[in-house]
């Protein structure tokens, strides 16, 4: 379980773990680690919903050039 | 804001959207760690989205500002917008910036990392950036005050100094993010408005601001310091002293001491008398490290004997 929670952890972020994070109990690091996955959920989340709900507000010539950048 | 914890707990919390006191496991985790450990989280939750965000920002070129301030407010809200923002030419993000009401321009500025936009904060005007300080004081939110200081160039530094009040800048001055841009705030703050701040710590207790603030001065700025001091309302000085007894901040009364006239000097050595042996010792060791013992006079003096 140690290493799990730790190399969780270290997956999740870019780079070597500070000293002070990396010295974190077990549940510590997993609940950071948890978080942090919840936190890229919601945003893809919300990105992918916004998107969809902005086409509303553009003018109908511009929806196709502009699903078209977004990917939609 | 009405919690109490670091300031950098708080940042930490906003990004990964948890309340402040669920990561109480982190007081013990110093500033610097738990720095680097924010710049990773950020890097971390924008490149999870890479892709979208940066096709979201070459979306915002084929559409009209209005269009796209309107979409930001109805749509995207606070937290999307900041991470857009950073995907966006700077420009046309500031264009998108000026038609946003102000107070929904502040709750993108909470949101943002200063350093994904940098290029579009220094393309903001400086009436926009006056109207976001103030809202930001009077939000009390000294964090993202604080976060920004380091990516304002002298006349944005200017106009947020001067749209806050001596007790908001102080409170600003302790969250300062980037301490290297500290004595850039000081060039622009003057003589006076230092004068002001040091009055202003003596009646609400907020050395512990100042000082932090003193301790990453240009050798050239510490004569200005004194100069203020010895303006400031009677009083002042000896509570300078206490405080940095108080909270061990010797290494930034120090310097300024050794570059005041000789009876504020004599005022601080009647005071040093009532510290430990200890602590004078350790006090004498930080002078000469400073390279101000000389300088010191009867500071100096009275704790070579009293520590003897």
């Amino acid at each position: 379980m140690s290493n799990d929670a730790r190399r969780t952890l270290t997956e999740r972020v870019t780079g070597d773990l500070p000293e002070g994070i990396a010295a974190l109990g077990d549940t510590e690091r997993q609940f950071l680690a948890n978080a942090i996955g919840d936190a890229k959920r919601a945003q893809r989340a919300e990105l992918a919903a916004a998107a969809e709900e902005s086409l509303g507000y553009v003018p109908k010539l511009l929806r196709g050039p502009v699903r078209k950048a977004v990917g939609l | 804001m009405t919690t109490d914890a670091r300031p950098e707990v708080q940042r930490i919390a906003r990004l990964l959207r948890v309340r402040p006191d669920q990561l109480g496991f982190l007081d013990d985790v110093d500033d610097a760690d738990l720095i680097a450990f924010r710049g990773q989280l950020t890097s971390t939750l924008f490149d999870a989205n890479a892709g979208v965000l940066t096709r979201l920002g070459s979306a915002a070129k084929l559409l009209p500002s209005p269009v796209l301030a309107k979409i930001a407010e109805r749509v995207f809200g606070p937290l999307l917008c900041a991470r857009v923002a950073g995907a966006m030419d700077p420009s046309k993000a500031s264009e998108v910036a000026a038609r946003l009401p102000v107070n929904f321009l502040t709750d993108v500025a909470v949101e943002l990392d200063p350093r994904q936009v940098e290029q579009v904060v220094r393309a903001l005007p400086n009436d926009m950036i006056v109207d976001v300080a103030r809202v930001l004081g009077q939000r009390e939110d000294w964090i993202t005050l604080g976060q920004f200081v380091g990516f304002l160039g002298a006349d944005h530094l200017t106009a947020a100094v001067d749209a806050l009040d001596d007790t908001q800048l102080l409170r600003t001055a302790y969250t300062v993010d980037d301490v290297s841009a500290i004595p850039g705030v000081v060039d622009v703050v003057g003589t006076e408005r230092l004068t002001a701040l040091f009055t202003t710590a003596a009646r609400e207790d907020l050395f512990d601001a100042l000082l932090r603030l003193a301790t990453h001065l240009r050798d050239d700025q510490i004569d200005s310091l004194a100069d203020a001091i010895m303006a400031a309302e009677r009083g002042t000085l000896g509570r300078l002293v206490t405080a940095a007894a108080t909270c061990r901040h010797w290494d930034a009364l120090l310097p300024i001491a050794a570059s005041l006239p000789a009876d504020a000097k004599a005022g601080i050595a009647e005071s040093v008398g009532d510290l430990s042996p200890e602590v004078r010792a350790d006090i004498m060791a930080q002078a000469t490290s400073l390279g101000v013992y000389d300088d010191l006079g009867p500071i100096a003096d009275a704790l070579a004997e009293r520590a003897a």
